[in-house]
């Protein structure tokens, strides 16, 4: 029941910011260096797609490098997080000497081991991935581990009193069991991992990724391109939330009736 | 017989770290590495009670200390109350809704990183940068929760109250507020969480002298990795007490107390 004003206020009040902001820079009211017209930051974006020696920022490519480090670094913290989960889970003895370490490790934000990483491992992409990896990490292996703990005892001994034995009780008790929210570290991982590979790529030594193209366009003052790879981000962030997260929470946990997502 | 258990648990958890550390140092020892760049964990220790010691009647770690929880509490400050603000409006008032709604959702899953290049063109190096960002991260998650929290309230509960006489005001103070105390704290947990983690990224770009991530980015000009760790394990004692600790409290007094939310 959506009323008519409510459906064009919102286009009616950001269309209005950007006839202004657009109005005022080219007027000059708004310092044009701060606040880029929106037409020149979409120029700047086409540009950088099309003719990137023009701009100096080949969009497409530093896109393509962000994502490939986000998979990368996603599936590696991802894998190390669900086993560590799984193993502590599981074993008490694991539990309670991860659990010192664990504790320790989630109040601090990922990126701030961006420069103890350089001087390990050295600037550039591995740097990187670590850090993209770590953030998903403690992400995933909390929730997995509260996922597994949280198992009711009873499934399994019900289980084992009709004869199942370990290997079936792990994949066809244990694992859905704790799977929601397995998924639920899963989603925040992808999320931490975005977070900090674009911090990451502020200042971890790289030339390529969006992260690089903000930082590095704010050192030039080319405001125009640090807007379109703002554009970018926003737009990524959207994807991966509204189009990957949804989407694989959809697929899995309720279609099997395992748990359902509130419809906004 | 808990207290016994917990005293097990923790034994093990004391044992585990304790052997991490030994493995550490004996580790850092035996290979000799250069030890600035692997630092065993009592060069570490040694570190930070240099760092913390009062030199000239200032200690190094008090300041930086001092001026980050003073930019978080800034943040936090200017932060809350425009994300509460928003959330209740937008809770309230569909049209405030059909404004806030999407900014929001098109905000929220943005890296909070990436406005900082912004945010230093804005505002230049400093204070200003840092507060800012910390507060733009500390006001999104707190709309976004505090909106659903309103929109999750009884009709009903809202409809008693106007039957029974009570004017808008009524409805806020007494059926709205407490009703959406829980998501709102929850918000708050989720805003500290990420003005946190914004602060030091944000430190690391756009601080001029002090702060825990001033410290530490710092440090890698003089390949001063036991300085790093050294504001890791500061980080990591101080984001404990803020994400966990304060907010259990709070919860503890307020929500939980009434009944509002049961702790599992």
């Amino acid at each position: 029941m959506q009323r008519p004003l409510e459906r064009i206020l919102p286009y009616a009040v950001f269309g209005g910011l950007l006839v202004l902001w657009q109005i005022g820079s080219d007027t000059g009211r708004l310092n044009p260096l701060l606040f880029p017209a929106p037409s020149k930051v979409v120029i700047a974006l086409a540009l950088g797609v099309v003719a990137p020696a023009k701009t100096g920022y080949a969009l497409p490519v530093h896109v393509a490098h962000s994502l490939s480090l986000l998979t990368l670094g996603f599936i590696v913290g991802g894998v190390l997080g669900l086993c560590g989960g799984i193993a502590a889970g599981l074993s008490s003895l694991v539990y309670r000497s991860l659990s010192p370490i664990l504790g320790f490790i989630a109040p601090i934000p990922a990126i701030a081991w961006t420069p103890v990483a350089m001087v390990w491992i050295g600037t550039g992409n591995p740097t990187i991935l670590a850090i993209v990896a770590l953030a998903c990490f403690s992400e995933v292996i909390f929730n997995t581990i509260t996922g597994v703990r949280s198992v009711p005892r009873l499934y399994l001994w019900q289980a084992r009193s009709l004869g199942a034995d370990r290997r079936f009780l792990f994949w066809h008790v244990l694992l859905p069991a704790a799977l929601p929210s397995v998924l639920v570290g899963i989603r925040l991982g992808l999320a931490a991992s975005w977070r900090a590979l674009i911090g990451a790529e502020m200042f971890g030594g790289v030339a390529w990724g969006l992260g690089f193209v903000l930082y590095d366009a704010k050192q030039f003052y080319a405001t125009d391109a640090m807007f379109a790879a703002l554009l970018l981000v926003i737009a990524f962030s959207l994807a991966l939330e509204q189009g990957v997260l949804r989407r694989v929470e959809y697929f899995t946990i309720e279609r099997w009736g395992l748990a359902r997502t509130l419809k906004a | 017989m808990r207290f016994q258990q917990f005293l097990r648990n923790a034994g093990t958890s004391a044992l585990a770290l304790a052997a991490l550390l030994v493995a550490w140092e004996i580790a850092a020892r035996v290979t000799r590495l250069n030890p600035s760049i692997f630092p065993p964990p009592s060069a570490i220790g040694r570190t930070l009670l240099r760092l913390a010691e009062p030199s000239g009647g200032r200690s190094i770690l008090g300041l930086d200390i001092v001026s980050s929880l003073l930019r978080l509490g800034l943040g936090l400050a200017i932060g809350a109350p425009v994300g509460l603000a928003l959330g209740l409006a937008a809770g309230i008032n569909r049209y405030a809704r059909s404004i806030v709604h999407p900014l929001v959702n098109v905000l929220i899953p943005v890296p909070p990183y990436a406005w900082v290049p912004l945010l230093l063109v804005w505002l230049g190096p400093g204070n200003a940068t840092i507060t800012a960002a910390t507060a733009l991260s500390a006001a999104l998650p707190l709309a976004y929760t505090t909106m659903a929290g309103v929109r999750g309230i009884d009709r009903l509960q809202v409809w008693a109250m106007e039957s029974l006489g009570g004017d808008k005001r009524d409805v806020i103070r007494h059926v709205i507020l407490p009703g959406a105390l829980a998501s709102i704290l929850a918000g708050l947990r989720l805003s500290l969480g990420q003005s946190w983690r914004t602060l030091i990224g944000a430190e690391f770009l756009a601080a001029r002298d002090s702060g825990l991530g001033f410290l530490i980015y710092h440090a890698q000009q003089f390949l001063a990795v036991d300085t790093m760790f050294a504001g890791l394990v500061t980080l990591g004692v101080l984001g404990f007490f803020l994400i966990y600790w304060l907010v259990t409290v709070i919860e503890d007094r307020t929500v939980v107390r009434w009944g509002v939310m049961t702790r599992r």
